[in-house]
């Protein structure tokens, strides 16, 4: 997983609750590099599982409102970091639509080995589109809590609905704008 | 408590400062490891690009691009050690005024199909100014990016220098259509003599009316004589011979035919290349000299060659046969006051007595003037000497009546037998010619045969002058001829001289009989018989080939100094209608020690009248160079002496330049005499000699000889 999921996370907990708080999530959890994450570094997703199992004994809350949480937070991270991505395109849809093809590419640039997951357009209106999400995490709380903070980028209000389909890892959005 | 709060705060401190100095070092690491990879990714990069290059370069093709946006066509060009060269680069208009008037508008038409057309493929050749020269240029490509309208975004290609490949195939264009237009015919033919391309010339000749005719058939098969010899062209590789043609009329027609053997390229296959000649008009004339070779033309029996070839044939099968001699009594009587055009009629009516008289017995033909001859195989003696008497009685029938008297032509015969009287041809004729001697001094009218021991008693009886006299008075002698060449070997000339095979005395040498002829006056006689057959020989080459070379006679002083000469020279000439300025006069310079003045005026008559004068051994004897200052020569003929082993002396070689320079500084024509070897030859070059004669070239012959030899020259 890369790096600038873990650091954002780090980030959100020293932003969010505190810099002790982060460290002690980081120090309990027995990372192998005691927390030590670059952005542009590539990091076991068991790392990533450990941190947010903690993050569930210690806050009482469930493993995906965690990550829907950290996804909202990511964006801004991610916005942040690959502003341009965003600066070729002017509606949320279009952003999605253009996901694998513009974000990833980013990714690959540096990790052509990386696992990402993979988004396909089903169909799509000018305010309804239907998006199959494919994660060999199951992250879909994560991408969940991306769109909405990017819904708000867009300044729109975004319906989803989540269908989790009979193939393994597979999920479809029906998304709307209103 | 507060101390150890701030213990905690200190190590936890420790602990972030740690993480964040771990995470810079791994994302050092990473940078220096994602760079070098890179960096290793850009080489490799940049070797398949070099590598695409040298294909490139290897192919001698080069790269273009042409984008929409900027209109700009980019020609790239490769090298196998430096960077890739923009050979050119600009717009497409700007391309256009460097490619040849004919070749925009086919340009164009293959632009606009690719540019706005559906054709993704481009593919034409055109000519490009290149350094002030045309170019021919191969350009290939393809639509890379079509825009929403369908236009052509960007196309790519290659180009090639195609100018080789377009000269090779204007030249093999070249040879194809000079393979089909040329006049004399031509083909292909496989190894094993099959037609496989033939030329319009070859299916004319044969009468086809199509080529695909005469396609597939067996070369050999059309040919009725000589036939190509396929096994000796694969070692000799050419071939050239003389055949027949069968045409598909069924007729046939002499050929000339050279057959080649070409490998092709890898020498995987071979082909032959055979051009063939219609020599049916030279076969037609060879005959037409055979003809006139073997047949006295005023009689139409055979000639003296003819006669020799028949006393040959009898000879080889070893068959007796009788060797009948006649000559006319009271001939010259009639030429002289009858006309030579009575005589001529007189001599064709006794070859046609003589004709009847020996029918289906043999051989009859003129000897010479009133000289006959019959070779008899299949005859008796008796019956001979019967039939000889019988003859002289038919001849002596008719009376030749002038204005002033009466004349009556008779005849004396004498016959000789093979192999009894003379085993040899000369012999033979020697015997016969004197039992005729022996028949006319028994009172003429009368037919001898010949007795052993007689031709010997004979011989002590007439004396070479007498035989001389009648040899001139009867135009026995022959005149051969010799030619003059140029230093490429073309013939240019010709001298003629006088040759006396004596039925009695056999071959005599002009160096014998010249000198009795002069003391005994039978040489102006025989320098008006030269004369008028040099002006025969002309007439006759004027009027079988168009053209005729020169001839050149030799006179003696005595006749040149005779005033009466000039005018006979010229009424010769006139009545032959031979220019005399195609007569050279050879003479020596003994006339200009004799009398020089008198000399002088015979040499302006002559002159005047419009031939060429010649000095003749010029070099020999006193060689007095103030004639060649007092009298204008148009030739002088240097003597055979001065060449003599000029490749072997340095002396003779400097003797005969000096000599040839100071000719020429007078402007005078030089002919050298006695060009026997061929390493005379670059001495001749050297010194720019134009006129040669000698046995290198050719030995005197006779004219009929002489003419069939350069008529087959002239027309290889």
């Amino acid at each position: 997983m890369l790096g600038i999921v873990f650091t954002s996370l780090i980030d959100m907990l020293e932003e969010k609750v505190s810099p002790d708080f982060a460290d002690e999530i980081i120090v309990e959890a027995e990372l192998q590099n005691d927390g030590a994450y670059t952005a542009v570094g590539y990091y076991p997703f068991e790392e990533m599982q450990k941190l947010v199992g903690i993050l569930v004994n210690k806050t009482g809350k469930s493993a995906n409102e965690l990550l829907h949480d950290f996804g909202f937070y990511l964006f801004g991270k991610l916005s942040a970091a690959h502003g341009s991505v965003l600066a070729n395109t002017d509606s949320l849809l279009q952003m999605l639509e253009h996901l694998d093809g513009d974000i990833h590419v980013q990714v690959r640039k540096l990790y052509p080995d990386a696992d990402l997951p993979r988004f396909k357009v089903m169909s799509r209106t000018d305010n309804a589109m239907v998006l199959r999400y494919y994660s060999e995490r199951d992250l879909y709380a994560l991408a969940e809590g991306l769109m909405d903070a990017a819904a708000q980028f867009y300044g729109v209000t975004l319906e989803r609905e989540l269908r989790t389909l009979d193939e393994p890892h597979t999920y479809e959005f029906s998304l709307s704008i209103a | 408590m507060p101390n150890k709060h701030a213990l905690e705060q200190f190590e936890q401190l420790e602990r972030r400062v740690q993480r964040e100095k771990i995470a810079r070092q791994h994302a050092e690491a990473l940078l220096t490891e994602k760079s070098e990879a890179l960096y290793l990714k850009l080489i490799e990069t940049q070797q398949l690009q070099k590598n695409l290059e040298l294909a490139l370069w290897a192919s001698q093709e080069s790269f273009w691009s042409w984008r929409a946006d900027t209109d700009v066509m980019d020609i790239r060009s490769y090298s196998l050690h430096s960077e890739s060269v923009s050979t050119w680069s600009g717009t497409l208009i700007a391309l256009l005024e460097r490619v040849h008037q004919e070749d925009i508008e086919n340009l164009q038409f293959h632009w606009a199909m690719a540019l706005h057309g559906k054709r993704d493929r481009i593919e034409f050749s055109f000519r490009l100014n290149i350094q002030n020269e045309f170019q021919w240029v191969r350009l290939r490509g393809r639509v890379l990016e079509r825009g929403k309208a369908g236009e052509a975004l960007q196309i790519v290609g290659t180009t090639k220098d195609i100018t080789q490949q377009r000269k090779a195939e204007q030249s093999f264009h070249l040879m194809a259509s000079a393979f089909a237009s040329s006049r004399e015919p031509m083909l292909v033919l496989s190894p094993d003599l099959l037609i496989t391309e033939c030329n319009e010339a070859f299916t004319n000749m044969i009468g086809a009316a199509m080529k695909d005719k005469c396609l597939g058939m067996d070369f050999n098969s059309l040919l009725t004589a000589e036939k190509v010899d396929a096994a000796s062209l694969e070692s000799a590789k050419q071939q050239r011979f003389e055949s027949k043609v069968r045409m598909l009329s069924g007729k046939e027609k002499a050929v000339d035919i050279s057959v080649a053997l070409f490998e092709t390229y890898l020498q995987s296959t071979s082909y032959l290349i055979a051009t063939m000649r219609d020599i049916s008009d030279r076969k037609a004339n060879e005959a037409k000299l055979r003809q006139l070779a073997l047949f006295d033309d005023l009689t139409g029996l055979s000639n003296r060659n003819a006669l020799r070839e028949s006393f040959t044939a009898y000879a080889e099968t070893e068959s007796p046969f009788l060797l009948v001699f006649i000559d006319l009594d009271g001939f010259k009587a009639i030429n002289d006051n009858a006309g030579h055009e009575r005589g001529d009629e007189e001599l064709r009516r006794v070859g046609r007595l003589l004709s009847c008289t020996f029918t289906n017995r043999g051989t009859v033909g003129r000897w010479g003037g009133d000289e006959f001859i019959a070779v008899l195989p299949n005859i008796g003696m008796q019956e001979a000497v019967e039939k000889a008497k019988h003859l002289i009685e038919l001849i002596e029938k008719d009376v030749i009546s002038t204005q002033r008297i009466e004349l009556r032509l008779s005849a004396s015969i004498g016959i000789a037998q093979y192999p009894e009287h003379s085993d040899t041809i000369e012999g033979l004729i020697q015997n016969a010619d004197a039992a005729m001697y022996q028949a006319k001094t028994l009172g003429k009218g009368r037919v001898f045969v010949y007795e052993h021991g007689l031709y010997e008693s004979m011989a002590k009886q007439v004396t070479l002058v007498n035989s001389l006299k009648r040899a001139v008075e009867n135009h026995l002698l022959d005149f051969y001829i010799q030619g003059k060449y140029d230093n490429t070997g073309q013939l240019r000339g010709g001298e003629v001289l006088c040759r006396w095979i004596s039925g009695l005395h056999g071959v005599v040498s002009p160096g014998t009989f010249i000198p009795i002829a002069e003391e005994n006056n039978l040489d102006a006689q025989i320098g008006l018989q030269a004369l008028e057959a040099a002006c025969d020989y002309i007439s006759i080459m004027e009027s079988q080939q168009g053209v005729a070379i020169p001839l050149s006679i030799n006179v003696s002083g005595n006749q040149v100094l005779d005033t009466q000469f000039p005018s006979q020279a010229s009424a010769i000439c006139a009545e032959n209608h031979v220019s005399p300025s195609m007569i050279e006069i050879e003479l020596t310079e003994s006339i200009l020690i004799r009398d020089e003045s008198a000399a002088l005026d015979a040499l302006n008559n002559l002159r005047q009248a419009g031939f060429r004068l010649s000095l003749d051994d010029f070099g020999t004897g006193f060689s007095s160079l103030s004639y060649l200052r007092n009298f204008h020569f148009d030739v002088v003929k240097v003597d055979r002496s001065l060449i003599k082993d000029i490749h072997l002396s340095s002396k003779a070689n400097a003797l005969f330049n000096g000599l040839v320079t100071m000719l020429k500084s007078l402007n005078i024509e030089v002919v050298i005499e006695g060009v026997e070897i061929e390493s005379y030859l670059p001495f001749m070059q050297q010194a720019d000699i134009t006129l040669m004669q000698g046995f290198y070239f050719d030995k005197p012959m006779p004219y009929e000889q002489f003419i069939a030899r350069h008529i087959t020259r002239a027309a290889r």
